[in-house]
């Protein structure tokens, strides 16, 4: 039971941990984009 | 799809987004609540539903990156080497996920945590190897980053049937070359596999569009 559980938290962990690493690439990237702009 | 991200693609990433958190949602309540648990192993057998299609979406995202390599040097068109990194690094992300959960479920049902047999031992190096991918493409200057990635995307492609086929060519494999399961079991398996294959493309649309933003930045022209 504890094994099954910790697959899928750690699954989930691994997926929040990625997606916020993208959406903090991207907002970077916007930030460099209308620094530029300016 | 020569010039950059067809807008519709780019209109979709909500959509998908919701059809791929929905889907997830429903397999995992179908494997709390409708896979039975298995008779021999026990309650650990259901990692197999994050285990297996996450192995399989690898796969399917590595297959991504050799086509659109090859695309890349056929058409020389920068968003094919962004469709190939972005496939290339969501499948990192499913390939540790098999590798952390793969794991947890040895030592329960074969008592240890890692052992060097085929199937284990190729994916580990497939994984080394797609890693490199990336320290590769970051570290090339800017005019030979896209046909070096392109050319690695191609060869190591090489790995994905070994991986594949290493439980049928090397003796010792402890993976089973195949599993029987009863209908709830496989409809679960198979209801996983959908929800993460629409999981995929949702972070690989997500990934797609830091490419066209890098892109849009490096060239100035706008991102969608």
């Amino acid at each position: 039971m504890t094994y099954a559980v910790a697959a899928y938290v750690l699954a989930a962990v691994i997926w929040i941990v990625y997606l916020l690493s993208l959406r903090a690439r991207a907002a970077r990237l916007a930030e460099r984009r209308a620094v530029e702009k300016r | 799809m020569t010039s950059g991200i067809p807008g519709w693609f780019s209109r979709s990433r909500p959509v998908v987004w919701a059809l791929a958190i929905v889907l997830v949602a429903i397999s995992l309540w179908a494997v709390v609540a409708r896979a039975p648990v298995e008779v021999q192993m026990g309650i650990v057998q259901k990692i197999v539903y994050i285990h297996v299609p996450s192995a399989i979406t690898t796969l399917v995202a590595f297959g991504l990156t050799f086509a659109a390599s090859i695309a890349y040097l056929a058409t020389r068109s920068w968003i094919w080497d962004a469709i190939a990194a972005s496939a290339c690094e969501v499948g990192m992300v499913f390939a540790t996920v098999v590798l952390v959960s793969g794991p947890l479920w040895a030592r329960s049902a074969w008592n240890t945590w890692w052992t060097w047999e085929p199937r284990l031992t190729t994916f580990l190096i497939l994984w080394i190897l797609y890693g490199g991918y990336h320290v590769v493409r970051a570290s090339v200057g800017q005019s030979s980053k896209r046909t070096i990635s392109a050319v690695l995307g191609i060869i190591l492609f090489v790995n994905l049937p070994i991986v594949w086929k290493s439980v049928e060519w090397w003796r010792g494999s402890l993976h089973p070359r195949s599993v029987t399961m009863t209908g709830d079991m496989r409809q679960t398996l198979l209801l996983s596999m959908a929800a993460w294959l629409v999981f995929f493309l949702a972070a690989f649309q997500e990934r797609l569009r830091l490419e066209s933003l890098r892109h849009a930045a490096e060239s100035g022209e706008g991102a969608r």
